[in-house]
């Protein structure tokens, strides 16, 4: 790229006609030639005004940057949040962060305080109190529609309880699978599945195949849950006998693993039933997220039954059911 | 047009060392990629095959030939085949030349060492492999200030360098020794030797060497010739419509890049030297077959077709300064308006465009110049390549893993339309106030100021950088992007590690690969007596320390954590202006260094 053998990239030949100026750009109108003044006109200060645009929205971004990185929340801003909520926390009340993808650092600095169960809530409907540490403004989406009873600053973090009416749960049936569940796989036969270690499983040699207490991914949060993979061309049914029953049936239904959602779309379909009656029935789709379904049992209010759970698909392969079910008042 | 002075070479030389030195010094605080650990391990097995070579054919021996036999070449060219290989040669060298095998941790080597090298000694081993990337990214903010100064002017390089150079994805990119910056490099520089080449023969040659080099640096290369075609075509249009019975002759410069550029891809990668269809069709197959990774994008986790075409857009509206984008959108409108202009008067009435076209018909152009005498359509040429990557990753069915690197090639073409811009702006200025114009000796500092300072405040986690408009990093997160990739957030966790992780530890080191482990204990960065417990599950269970890199799909990792570990609560949590980026879990009750001390 030496300067003395190559001419410059200008592409116009020594033939190159010299054009004669428009004859409007030649001779001004005469009525311009006649307004002298110290203005420029408007037109010449637009480079001005662009110049000064651009350098004062280099200056405004430079200075949003600053401003932006100064405002984040620091880690003494959550240790002095989380001491403020130590303070007045009781053991058992779930603390919340917002937004979601702050969760752990909240957890982080609330570490010791919040036992693991409380983090894999699919709700907080049974718990009175429920507090919260947020940045930026935002509110837990499970508390959207709640007022804060107390909030206080610390720094970057706020801190906020919310007391609200609880609901009370007759049954858990996600605590109690181990305990009091029975599980049998239908198909041409009836396989009566049997307890191993935190499992109860259904087949020796498709060791997939079992039923127990899981902590699952859906949505990429996490549950709590009964694991229950789906069985092709079998109904795998999860019984619990003499289950106290309440106004509602309250339950969440996913699929674990956001890897298993995208090898396979095939629905799963769970149904409820208290003795002989349906109480209803769920088809979960693939791309779902934790999705909460609500039974009616007013009718069997006070009584007890047996509640069986019956899930069932048409092609098993990566269908990683779980679910959470409680019986409340 | 401006020609380039002995000065401007100066400049352009000052700008690569300064580039290269900012860099250099910048990626010691940035963790190894996935990627990178690969290409280190594939570098220095190059270079085996290299230092046999020399061997053989110094001390003159009867098997010279066994250097190209094909079990030799196998036996050090099959690691990472489905890459060319220039980048890691040099990656390879440079390790040599700069730190070489110092005898410590052998079993991290790919490849035996009877001794210690003797080397230069002057870098760590990790910035010995990335070295060539400094030199390539300094590279291209050289050439755009040369580029400027031969399209427009001075302001014009100096902003497009500045304003290439301080897109934090780009300093970010440039610092690893990995080939997105190398091919946004080689290909700006095949795209400048075309330029040239249409009006001079010689360059048309170098146009196709560039090809070549750009072929050998990365796939993306093979895309260039139908875009420079396309450009060719509509720059000749003109001319030939008046000849219509008289088709042109092919363009040297095509000739070149159809024969140099494939030849030289063949030549530099020993890999297609034998089995030469089969190992090209493999080439071409794992690139067009690609698996889709996971990567987020507003909130969803995106991973199987068909993706959203906005993708690239966005991204760059959230991660270019705005400064930046904006000036190149300007130089976008200022090469558009006429020909826009134009085509709008043929529909509706509108004032006619001044004629100013200095080019006539027909030109005196041949098959050694092909387009003498034409205007070579900069504007358009920019669009091409500015556009032509976004789109292409646009497409539903392209794979979006990997974020903005895809599309690096198309930045040195962004800064080009805004430093053309800003050029044009300071020269206005000055017009029309000599006093007030002097404002605009502001402007390079205006474009490199909001990248500069972007970039500093996201070190060294730079894929989780955003920019003002986003919201910074936490505004990203917010809108649910991307948070990073490659698992390198664990380089800034060692040191803890290092403190706390009891000798023996076994650690979940999640996204970071075991090559990259190996690299952190060549590298000295981590004691080596902190093992490395694996992948997946099993390896979660049988560590006693684990991390988790957060992007959203990893988040069943922090939650396998939990369940394996029975505790929710992360020991450290490292963050970029309060974004988590990497969660350190310790098994509850495992033994601590200090604990084992007392």
């Amino acid at each position: 790229m030496s300067r003395k053998a190559e001419p410059p990239l200008e592409l116009a030949g020594p033939e190159r006609i010299p054009l004669e100026p428009l004859a409007a750009e030649q001779a001004p109108p005469e009525s311009a030639q006649e307004r002298p003044g110290p203005e420029p006109p408007r037109r010449a200060r637009l480079p001005l005004v662009l110049l000064g645009l651009v350098l004062l929205l280099a200056a405004g971004e430079a200075v949003a940057l600053v401003i932006q990185h100064l405002r984040a929340a620091t880690e003494a801003d959550w240790r002095a949040a989380a001491a403020g909520m130590r303070a007045e926390r009781k053991p058992g009340e779930p603390v919340l962060f917002a937004p979601l993808w702050v969760d752990p650092v909240g957890r982080s600095v609330t570490a010791g305080d919040v036992e693991l169960e409380l983090l894999l809530l699919s709700d907080v409907d049974r718990h009175p109190r429920v507090w919260e540490l947020s940045v930026r403004g935002a509110r837990h989406p499970w508390l959207a529609a709640l007022t804060p009873t107390r909030t206080k600053r610390f720094g970057a973090v706020s801190l906020a309880l919310y007391e609200k009416p609880a609901a009370e749960v007759l049954y858990d049936f996600t605590r109690s699978v181990l305990k009091d569940a029975r599980v049998e796989k239908i198909g041409d036969r009836l396989t009566r599945c049997w307890r191993e270690g935190k499992r109860i499983s259904c087949d020796k040699a498709q060791r997939w195949n079992w039923v127990g207490p899981h902590l699952a991914e859906v949505g990429h949060r996490p549950y709590r849950c009964i694991y229950a993979h789906a069985v092709d061309g079998h109904l795998l049914r999860i019984t619990f006998p003499a289950v106290p029953i309440g106004r509602t049936l309250v339950g969440y239904t996913g699929i674990d693993d956001f890897e298993n959602r995208k090898r396979s779309k095939k629905i799963v379909r769970l149904e409820v039933k208290a003795g002989d009656q349906i109480l209803g029935a769920v088809r979960h789709e693939n791309d779902w997220p934790w999705r909460r379904f609500s039974f009616d049992t007013a009718a069997l209010v006070g009584k007890r039954a047996e509640v069986r759970f019956e899930i069932s698909t048409e092609g098993a392969y990566a269908r990683t059911f779980c679910f959470a079910a409680e019986v409340r008042r | 047009m401006g020609e380039t002075k002995a000065g401007d070479y100066l400049v352009a030389l000052c700008l690569l060392v300064g580039s290269a030195g900012a860099l250099g010094l910048a990626q010691r605080d940035v963790g190894v990629m996935r990627d990178e650990a690969t290409y280190f391990q594939a570098g220095e097995r190059y270079w085996g095959w290299l230092e046999e070579a020399l061997d053989r054919l110094g001390t003159g021996g009867k098997d010279k030939s066994s250097i190209v036999a094909k079990e030799m070449i196998a036996r050090y060219w099959s690691i990472n085949n489905e890459h060319p290989v220039l980048c890691k040669v040099l990656f390879g060298i440079s390790w040599r030349v700069f730190h070489g095998y110092d005898g410590k941790h052998p079993s991290f080597h790919p490849t035996p060492y009877p001794r210690p090298h003797k080397s230069l000694a002057l870098l760590s081993e990790v910035s010995a492999f990335r070295a060539p990337a400094w030199l390539f990214a300094g590279f291209a903010v050289a050439l755009l200030y040369l580029f400027g100064v031969r399209i427009e002017s001075r302001t014009a390089g100096l902003c497009a360098a500045l304003g290439y150079l301080t897109i934090p994805h780009v300093f970010f990119h440039g610092q690893l020794a990995c080939f997105d910056s190398p091919i946004a490099t080689m290909w700006l520089l095949a795209v400048y030797a075309y330029l040239r080449a249409l009006e001079r023969a010689r360059w048309a040659i170098l146009a196709g060497l560039c090809l070549g080099l750009a072929l050998a640096t990365k796939h993306n290369a093979w895309f260039l010739p139908p875009l420079l075609l396309l450009h060719y075509l509509v720059v000749v249009w003109p001319d030939v419509s008046l000849r219509p019975l008289r088709p042109p002759r092919i363009a040297l410069v095509f000739v070149a890049m159809a024969i140099l550029g494939p030849a030289l891809f063949v030549a530099h990668w020993p890999w297609l030297w034998f089995d030469t269809l089969k190992h090209f069709g493999e080439y071409v197959a794992f690139h067009r077959h690609h698996a889709y990774y996971n990567i987020e994008y507003l909130g969803v986790n995106l991973g199987l077709p068909p993706l959203p075409s906005s993708y690239p857009f966005v991204m760059t509206l959230f991660t270019v300064p705005t400064v930046t984008l904006l000036a190149g959108l300007a130089g976008l409108w200022l090469y558009a308006r006429p020909q826009l202009r134009e085509w709008l008067g043929r529909i509706v009435r509108l004032r006619p465009v001044p004629f100013d076209n200095r080019f006539r018909y027909p030109a005196r152009r041949s098959w050694l110049r092909p387009a003498k005498g034409l205007d070579p359509r900069l504007g358009l040429l920019f669009v091409l390549n500015l556009l032509f990557p976004l789109v292409l990753i646009a497409l539903p069915s392209t794979p979006h893993f990997g974020g903005t690197k895809h599309w690096l090639t198309a930045y040195p073409f962004l800064a080009l339309l805004a430093g053309v811009a800003l050029s044009r702006l300071a020269a206005a200025a000055r017009e029309a106030s000599p006093r007030l114009g002097r404002l605009a000796l502001l402007l390079p500092l205006a474009i490199a100021a909001p990248g500069a300072l972007n970039t500093a405040f996201s070190h060294p986690f730079g894929l989780s950088q955003y920019n003002a408009i986003a919201g910074g990093p936490a505004g990203g997160a917010d809108l649910g992007l991307v948070r990073q990739f490659w698992g390198y957030a664990s380089r800034q966790i060692l040191p803890e590690l290092n403190a706390r992780a009891a000798p023996g530890a076994q650690v979940y080191f999640h996204d970071a690969s075991y090559d990259a482990y190996g690299a952190y204990i060549r590298d000295g960065l981590l004691s080596p007596t902190v093992h490395y417990s694996g992948m997946e599950r099993p390896a979660i269970d049988n560590s006693t320390w684990a991390m988790v890199i957060h992007e959203l799909h990893f988040n069943k990792y922090d939650y396998w954590i939990w369940d394996a570990y029975g505790t929710g609560a992360p020991t450290k949590v490292l963050t970029l202006d309060g974004v988590p980026v990497l969660s350190l879990y310790k098994r509850p009750g495992a033994p601590e260094k200090d604990a084992q001390r007392k």
